[in-house]
Order: C-alpha cells, then structure tokens, then sequence
C-alpha cells in the first residue's frame, strides 16, 4: 500500500472507534485504503452486503457513508449483528441543515435523514449516539471532523480556519457563528457522523 | 482512539500538563483534521474545553513509522527552539510526548490566532496598509529565527553547480524553451558572487501562510515537521513569498490559475508586486546580498521545486513539482524587472 496514495481520510475514521488487533468489524464502504488499513492494524473485516443471514457477532459496524436508497440492507437488521457493548460508526447526509444556505461540503445527491431520525433508529436497536461530528468537505473525504456536542469547536471551525474562498462563504459566515451560539451547530453542516455504543438487547 | 486519547488528557497526562501550564477542563472535546494533500498521513486533534474560544492543547499523531520520524524531529526542534529567549514567542510550546498502543502523541500548545491563509480566502488584511504590515512581521519573524539559527556560512552557489542544476531540469522536463541569454546570465551571476559567503541558518520548511497564525499578540508559526538544519538558499522566504503571490485574491472572488497569480505577484507592475520586490529585496540587504544575487537564488529555487526531489519540501499528494516547473518556465520568460538583475543605467 502506497503511502502517497489518496483516498485516506476515510480510513481514518477508524480512529473514532474504540479498535482492538483481532476484532471483528463490519464494514459498509467501498473505500480500499479503510478495508486495507483495518487488515494492517489486525483487525477482520466483513463487507455488510456479504453478511446475508450469516449469524455473526460484531463487535464494531463502520458505515461512513449510509445512503438508504443505495444500501440492500436495513439499518436495524445490520444492528442486530452488534455484540452489546459494540461500537457503530455512522455517516449520513443531514436533511435537516438549515436551508442548505451554509456551503460546508459539497451537496450530496439525496438526504439520508435527519440526526432525530437516525437517532431514533439506532435508540431502537439499543444504541446510545456517544458523539457527533460535522464532516467536511464530505464523508468521502472527511478532511475536518467537528464535535457537535457543545459549539466552541463549531465557532472555532467558522471563525478561525481557511475554509473556501468565496462570496457565499464570507456571508454566510457570520450566521453559521450566530447560529452556534443559539446551540443549532448539528443544523450546519451537510455530512454529520454519529458514534454510538449498543448498551444491551433490542428494544421492542 | 479518540475518546481514549481524550480520557488519557483527563486522567494520566493531565498533572504532567498543567505542570506545564495548561489548565485542562473537562469535558473536552476533539477537532480531528488529516491533511488530505499530504503524503505523510499524520493528524492532528485540535483539543477543547467548554471555557476557551481557542483550543488548549494540540495532539499531534503519528501512527506509521514514516510519521513517527518527522513527529521526533518536530518535538526536537520545538524543544530546542523554544528555549530560545527570542523564538519563545513565535511558536507553539512541546508540552509532552506520548505513547498509546502504536500511537505516538506529542502535546503542543494551542495557539490563539487566524492563520494568513484564512485572512487572504476571506478578503481580509488583502489592502496595501495590510499588506504592508503582515510582510513586515512575517520578516521580523523569518529573520529572527534565521539569526537564532545562524551557524557558520556556505558558499553562494558557484557557476558548476548552476550548471548542474540547469542540467538536472533539462534531463527531467526535456523540452524547455531558454530565453535568450537566460543561460549565460545565471552563470554570470554566480560567477560574479564566487566570493560571497551565505549565512548558513535553519528553514522551517513548510513556511507559508497557512502556518502562520495572527493574534493581536503577535505572529506565531506551527508545523515544524520540515525543519532542517544549514539551509543556505533562502526557501522559506522564497516559499513565503511565492506561496503568497499565488493565494492572493487577484480576481476578488473568481479564482486566478497558479501561473498567472505568480505572474501578477512577481513579473507585473502593480502595487502588490512592487511590494513584493521591495519586502525581498529589504530582507536580503539585511543579509547584505544584493538584488543581482537574490534574483539567482530565487531561480535556483524555482529549479529545486521543479524536481521529483523537492517532494522533501513540499510533500503533497499529487505531487507538486510540476507545478513549480510552470512557475519557473514563467519567471525565466518574464521580464524580470522586480529583482532588477542587471544594473540600472542611468
């Protein structure tokens, strides 16, 4: 593996999950450079769409990029393959970003949902959302990964870092920083991922 | 990892830290940013708590063994350096360094400040009042590292090794159109400046605008993972300089091709090139080395740019070198009025 090859922020999303040599992950990308960096740090990758009704136990799934109309999986089924105790990464286009007026990221083809809706579905398969993060420039290439959870890093990420240069960008923003400090961060950004922890059995 | 690493700034690391000065308040939280044109994969955790508008630490992470070796001769130079009574100011603090499963961490001290690169993207500090005063304390703060680095000198490049250079680019690129007399008048200068010693000091190596963070407490430089020692050809002005020319909004918002940027920066007359000119040639008159001299050095570094080599230098993905080589055919083919290399006659 070519260290001059393109193609790795992806793969590091692998470090937002708690990883250990000999584990066994579930994997939904199509991004090498991830599936090959998980080999190299010992741990067994297995594609999702290869799962079928195999009866496995993950111990952690890693969807960078979920797109429901794509996948030929359901979110919950998938869930259902999670050890408890294990570790999701999720990546999906925001719906519910505020007016698509905040040109962080490019724009994805469709929405993958809202954070409510994708919270809701994890809570249903027993998981807790531990972190979010705003990606950008996309969840292919996450080259900026911001914590939501409170907004100094979103004010810090509109404030003070060299985003693009544009006339749009330098307009909007003073709102994305006003809006942080009405606590609606998670709302800016186009590409949010979730970390989450399965706590325990299925809630019916 | 990331939740690990943050637990190990709460928990483990945290006495070592705030003996060092850096009150850590939990919870934090982890800005994660990969350089994504970099070759070396190396990330950073920008780390923050719920009280500072800036972040309080920096983690810098290195997880190969390539990484690892730049990480060390970071944490070396920043050590070295800080202690320095007259660069403590302009860079970030070591704080500590770390180990974790096959990580290795060196904690930094965040620094406050907007970098240059974010003020150009925004139209920000782009007047010539503005202008004027950013090169002024970029200067101020090459030249100081450049006199706390300084150690011996090194001869100005001898008309051999032009040559060798010139050779070097020819049997790389093939097809490359000499002006005529280019040729000769590289020669001639280096022949004319057989005598003059350079001053041999350190380069940071990365010195561009996006490593150079503004604060109303002055100029700060981050990135020290190209340092290296005895650099006696200028690159970190030149890389400044040139890097500048090429960011700078020429067209407002519409973007302007890379070649045509550094065409406006140093071949055209207009007031940023005149500015341009005159903060070189100021900075190299403190060296005493005059314009004639500057102007085969700036050549020559165009040259070391345009080769597979300087991916040292400038190691992004793809790489760059190509690039520089159409900064260097447009300089070689421009009027070279800015650095004026023959004398005026009057």
């Amino acid at each position: 593996m070519s260290s001059i090859e393109s193609g790795y922020s992806q793969a590091d999303l692998r470090f937002f999950l708690p990883l250990k040599a000999g584990q066994l992950v579930g994997i939904f990308s199509g991004s090498i450079p991830l599936i090959e960096t998980l080999k190299a740090d010992g741990l067994e990758g297995i594609s999702l769409s290869a799962l079928e009704d195999r009866v496995v136990g993950l111990d952690h799934i890693l969807i960078p990029v979920f797109d429901p109309e794509h996948e030929c999986f359901s979110l919950t089924a998938c869930f259902q393959r999670l050890k408890p105790g294990g570790w999701v990464l999720l990546g999906f286009h925001n719906s519910q970003v505020l007016a698509d007026a905040f040109p962080i990221g490019r724009t994805p083809t469709r929405h993958s949902g809202s954070l409510h809706e994708i919270t809701h579905v994890l809570r249903r398969s027993g998981l807790s959302v531990m972190h979010c993060y705003g990606a950008y420039h996309d969840l292919e290439r996450p080259e900026i990964m911001v914590p939501l959870e409170k907004g100094r890093a979103t004010r810090y990420f509109f404030g003070e870092l060299a985003l693009s240069s544009s006339r749009r960008a330098a307009w909007t923003r003073p709102l994305a920083i006003a809006f942080t400090a009405l606590g609606l961060q998670r709302m800016l950004f186009r590409n949010l991922v979730v970390i989450a922890r399965h706590e325990g059995g299925i809630q019916q | 990892m990331i939740a690990e690493l943050l637990a190990k700034v709460e928990t483990e690391w945290r006495a070592d830290l705030e003996q060092e000065g850096v009150t850590i308040r939990p919870p934090l939280s982890a800005m994660k940013i990969g350089d994504l044109d970099s070759m070396n994969r190396k990330f950073n955790l920008l780390i923050f708590d719920q009280h500072e508008k800036y972040p309080v630490l920096v983690l810098r992470v290195a997880h190969t063994e390539e990484q690892r070796a730049l990480l060390i001769n970071e944490c070396v130079v920043l050590g070295d350096l800080t202690r320095r009574a007259a660069l403590s100011d302009s860079m970030p603090r070591l704080l500590g360094i770390y180990e974790h499963q096959n990580l290795l961490i060196a904690a930094e001290q965040g620094c406050a400040g907007i970098s240059l690169l974010a003020l150009m993207f925004r139209h920000q500090h782009t007047s010539p009042v503005w202008v004027r005063r950013d090169f002024r304390l970029v200067c101020d703060t090459l030249h100081k590292f450049e006199r706390a680095t300084l150690d011996g000198t090194l001869p100005f490049p001898n008309p051999e090794q032009v040559r060798e250079k010139i050779v070097q680019i020819v049997s790389h690129y093939r097809s490359i159109e000499w002006p005529k007399g280019c040729l000769e008048r590289l020669v001639k200068i280096a022949d004319e400046n057989r005598e003059m010693n350079l001053p041999g000091f350190s380069r940071h190596g990365d010195f561009w605008a996006g490593n150079l963070l503004l604060s109303p407490h002055g100029l700060r430089v981050i990135d020290w993972e190209g340092y290296s020692q005895h650099d006696g050809l200028f690159h970190d002005i030149f890389f400044f300089m040139t890097n500048y020319a090429m960011f700078y909004p020429w067209h407002g918002w519409k973007k302007c091709s890379d070649e045509t940027a550094f065409k406006n920066g140093f071949l055209e007359n207009n007031w940023l090139a005149l500015l341009i000119k005159d903060t070189i040639r100021a900075f190299f008159y403190k060296w005493n080395i005059q314009p004639r001299a500057v102007y085969l050095l700036l050549v020559l570094f165009l040259m070391e740019m345009s080769l597979p080599a300087s991916i040292r230098n400038d190691p992004r993905y793809p790489p760059q070198y190509d690039k520089w080589f159409n900064l260097f055919q447009t300089f070689i083919h421009g009027k070279p009025l800015l650095l004026e290399p023959e004398p005026i006659s009057i």
